[in-house]
C-alpha cells in the first residue's frame, strides 16, 4: 500500500506530464535509429553517431566503404553487382572499359545483351548458376560497338546475406592472359623447330651477335658460339658466283639483306675441317626497325664430294669412251702404214738407202704404236685376272706421268728386285699404282722425291708375295686422320679431293687378295705398302 | 711352193687399204691371200673354196668378226681364225663369246708384220695334221 497520500493533484500531474515527455524522448530516438538503419539499408547516410560512454561517435559510411569502393574502382578486372533479373545496380569505369559502353548505359541493364550470341548464352548459364548460390565461371567473348572481340573471364558469385538478393560479377580481361600464352606456345615452337632442324641455325640481335643458336649450330662451330660475334664465330667464305671473286661473308650484308636466299659459302673450323655450306638469311624486324636477323646453313660437304666425284667419274668415262673410239680411229691407219712400209722396205727395187730411210720410219713408227697401245689400252678394261709384272705396270704409269713430275721438280726414285709375277687385273693395278702416285705428288712439296720399291715380301709365314712400295716426302698425315684414310668421302686435300682415291684403292686391293697398309710421320711424308700375293706357276 | 699346197689365206677387214695391204704381204710371203671387207663376203667366198686361214677385224658394218668366227668354227671346224682389233670395246664380244663357249685369241692392231707372219706360220702348220686327216 501506498503511504499516506502526501501528493496533491497538482503534482501528480506534473509527474504524468514528466513522464510522458520522457516517452515522448524515447520514441523519437528510436524512429530516429530506425530511420538510420533504412538509411544505412538504402544507402542515403553518409555517417552515424553513436553515443557511447565515451561520448559520441561518429561513424561515416564514406569511411567503411571508401577504401573498399576505391579498391573496386582501381581493380583491373571490371566489377559490377547485379539483382536477381540480372540488372547491373552498381559496376566499376573498369567494366564500361570493357565492355565498351558508358557506365549510365551498364546500370539499369543486363549486361547479357552485350556479349555475343554465344557469349550470352553462356553468360546466362553462369548467371543461373550463381542465383542457385553456386560460384559460376565462364570464358567468353566480349563485344566491343567497335567491333572487336575481347577474351574475358567471367565470374558470377551470390552475395552473402544479401536482402533483396544481389550478385557481384568479376569480369577479367584475357587478352594479354591469351598474348602471353600464345607468345609461350610459339616461343616453344620456335624452339623446338630450332632444335630439330638439320641445318645448324643462328639467330643474331642487331649488332651481329649470335643470341641463340641449335645443336646442329654448336656441332658445326665445335663449340657453343652464342653470345659471339657470328662473324667471328662462324668465319665464311661466299663461293664465288660466275666470274666474281670468293669474298668474306659479312653478318652486316645479312643485316642489310644484301645476302642472297641460298648462297654457298666455305667454313674453315678451328681444327682445319672444311665444309661446304648452304647458306640463307632472314630479317627479324621490330617496330623500329631490323631487330637482327636468323641465319641458316646446311651442311652440303657430302654432297659437294659426291657430285665432284660423280663429274671426275662421268669425266673418266667419257674419256674412256673417247680413248676407244680414237683407238680405234688410229690402229687402223697405223697398221696399214706398218703394212707399206713393211712391203716397201722388202721390195727388191728399194735401194740400199731409202730401206735404211724406210727402217728410221718403221721405228717410229713402233714409238707411236707403244705410246698408243700404253695409253689407250689403260681403258681396255679387261675383268679377267692375268699374270703380269708389277715392274712393267709402274714403268707404264711413270711414262704417263712423267711430264708432271719433271714439271713439279719431283725426282722418282725406283728400286726394283727379281720378283715374281702377280694375278691381277691390269687396268685395275694400273688404277692403285696411278691413285698412290697422284696422291704422293700432291704430298710433295716441289721440289720433292717419290721412292717407288719393289721386292719380294712373304705373306706371313707362308706364300711369296710382292711388295710395292710408294713413298713421299711430304708433309705426313697426322695419327687421327691417318685411321680415317680409308673411309670413303674422307679426305686430307679438303675441296680438292673427292674422297674416294684410296678407298677404290683398297677396294681393289681386297679384290686381289692383297693387304694395304700406310705409314705416316709428320714433317717427313706418308708411305703406302701393297703387297700382293706372287702368281702360282701354271706348270 | 707347189701352186696345189698353198695354203689359202682370207683376210676380212672394212678397210680395204688394210685388207689388201695385208694381203699382199702375205702373197709375198709365199701363201696364197684374197681380200675382202665384210664378214658376209667371207662367208660367200668360203662356202666355194678351202681355206686354211681367216684373219678377220672384229667391228665391221654388218656382221662383226666375232660372229663370223663363230660360223667358220662351227661349219668348218679345220678352218682356224685369227682376229685383230685396233678396238678396246671388243672385250665385251670376246667375253660373250667366251660364255658361249667359243674361245678366240686377238691381236691388238697394229700387229707388225714380222709379228703376224709368225703368228700366221704357227696356226697353219697347227692346222695340217688335221687338213691330212681331213683329206
Amino acid at each position: 500500500m501506498l503511504g499516506p497520500v502526501s501528493m496533491n493533484s497538482a503534482e501528480v500531474a506534473r509527474e504524468n506530464d514528466a513522464l510522458r515527455a520522457k516517452l515522448a524522448e524515447v520514441e523519437n530516438k528510436l524512429a530516429e535509429a530506425q530511420e538510420v538503419i533504412r538509411a544505412i539499408q538504402s544507402g542515403d547516410v553518409d555517417a552515424v553517431v553513436v553515443s557511447g560512454p565515451q561520448g559520441e561517435r561518429v561513424f561515416t559510411l564514406e569511411e567503411a566503404e571508401y577504401a573498399y569502393r576505391a579498391l573496386v574502382e582501381a581493380m583491373n578486372e571490371g566489377a559490377a553487382t547485379l539483382n536477381a533479373d540480372g540488372i547491373v545496380l552498381y559496376c566499376n569505369q573498369r567494366l564500361s572499359d570493357l565492355f565498351g559502353v558508358p557506365l549510365e548505359q551498364l546500370i539499369g541493364n543486363s549486361p547479357a545483351d552485350l556479349f555475343a550470341d554465344e557469349g550470352r548464352h553462356k553468360f546466362q548459364t553462369v548467371f543461373a548458376h550463381a542465383l542457385r548460390g553456386n560460384a559460376a565461371t565462364a570464358e567468353l567473348d566480349l563485344n566491343a560497338p567497335d567491333g572487336r572481340d575481347t577474351p574475358a573471364y567471367v565470374s558470377v558469385r551470390k552475395m552473402e546475406a544479401a536482402e533483396p538478393t544481389a550478385l557481384c560479377m568479376v569480369v577479367t580481361d584475357l587478352t594479354e592472359h591469351k598474348k602471353r600464352d600464345e607468345l609461350i606456345a610459339a616461343g616453344r615452337l620456335a624452339t623446338s623447330i630450332l632444335e630439330s632442324a638439320a641445318e645448324a641455325i643462328a639467330v643474331c640481335d642487331e649488332t651481329g651477335k649470335i643470341i641463340m643458336g641449335n645443336a646442329a649450330l654448336e656441332e658445326l662451330c665445335g663449340f657453343n658460339p652464342v653470345l659471339q660475334a657470328f662473324d667471328i664465330a662462324l668465319p665464311l667464305e661466299v663461293s664465288p658466283a660466275h666470274g666474281e671473286l670468293s669474298e668474306q661473308f659479312s653478318i652486316s650484308a645479312a643485316l642489310g639483306g644484301m645476302v642472297p636466299r641460298s648462297r654457298e659459302v666455305t667454313f674453315r673450323r678451328k681444327d682445319g675441317q672444311l665444309f661446304s655450306l648452304l647458306m640463307s638469311s632472314g630479317w627479324i624486324s621490330s617496330e623500329s626497325g631490323v631487330a637482327g636477323c636468323v641465319i641458316t646453313m646446311a651442311d652440303i660437304t657430302d654432297r659437294k664430294r659426291a657430285e665432284k666425284a660423280l663429274i671426275q667419274a662421268e669425266k673418266l668415262a667419257s674419256v674412256g669412251r673417247m680413248a676407244s673410239s680414237i683407238a680405234h680411229e688410229i690402229n687402223n691407219p697405223l697398221e696399214t702404214i706398218g703394212h707399206v712400209l713393211y712391203l716397201t722396205a722388202n721390195d727388191p727395187c728399194t735401194s740400199k738407202e731409202a730401206k735404211s730411210l724406210l727402217n728410221i720410219a718403221t721405228q717410229e713408227l713402233d714409238r707411236v704404236t707403244h705410246i698408243t697401245k700404253q695409253t689407250l689400252a689403260f681403258h681396255r678394261q679387261s675383268r679377267s685376272l692375268n699374270p703380269l709384272d708389277l715392274r712393267e705396270s709402274v714403268d707404264g704409269i711413270l711414262n704417263l706421268f712423267v711430264s708432271r713430275l719433271k714439271c713439279r721438280g719431283i725426282t722418282v726414285e725406283k728400286r726394283y728386285a727379281e720378283v715374281p709375277q702377280i694375278n691381277a687385273v691390269s687396268g685395275e693395278v694400273q688404277q692403285i699404282i696411278s691413285n698412290l702416285l697422284s696422291n704422293s705428288m700432291d704430298a710433295v712439296k716441289d721440289p720433292g722425291t717419290i721412292k717407288i720399291h719393289i721386292s719380294r715380301a712373304l705373306i706371313g709365314n707362308g706364300p711369296a708375295g710382292v711388295r710395292l712400295t710408294v713413298a713421299d716426302t711430304g708433309s705426313g698425315i697426322p695419327p687421327e686422320r691417318l685411321k680415317r684414310i680409308f673411309e670413303a668421302f674422307f679426305t686430307t686435300k679438303d675441296m680438292v679431293g673427292t674422297g674416294l682415291g684410296l678407298w677404290v684403292t683398297k677396294q681393289i686391293v681386297e679384290k686381289h687378295g692383297a693387304t694395304i697398309r700406310v705409314r705416316s710421320k709428320l714433317g717427313h711424308g706418308s708411305a703406302f705398302s701393297i703387297v700382293f700375293p706372287a702368281a702360282q706357276p701354271t706348270q | 711352193m707347189d701352186a696345189e699346197k698353198k695354203a689359202r689365206i682370207l683376210v676380212v677387214d672394212d678397210e680395204p687399204s688394210l685388207a689388201t695391204t695385208l694381203a699382199l704381204i702375205l702373197r709375198r710371203a709365199g701363201f696364197s691371200a684374197i681380200a675382202v671387207n665384210s664378214g658376209e663376203e667371207a662367208l660367200a667366198l668360203i662356202a666355194t673354196n678351202q681355206l686354211s686361214l681367216v684373219i678377220t677385224d672384229v667391228i665391221m658394218p654388218g656382221m662383226d668378226g666375232i660372229a663370223l668366227a663363230k660360223i667358220i668354227q662351227k661349219s668348218y671346224p679345220n678352218c682356224p681364225v685369227l682376229i685383230f682389233s685396233g678396238n678396246a670395246d671388243t672385250q665385251a664380244l670376246l667375253d660373250a663369246a667366251k660364255d658361249e663357249g667359243h674361245l678366240f685369241e686377238v691381236l691388238a692392231k697394229p700387229v707388225s708384220p714380222p709379228v703376224m707372219l709368225a703368228k700366221v706360220a704357227c696356226l697353219l702348220e697347227l692346222s695340217i695334221p688335221a687338213h691330212h686327216r681331213s683329206s
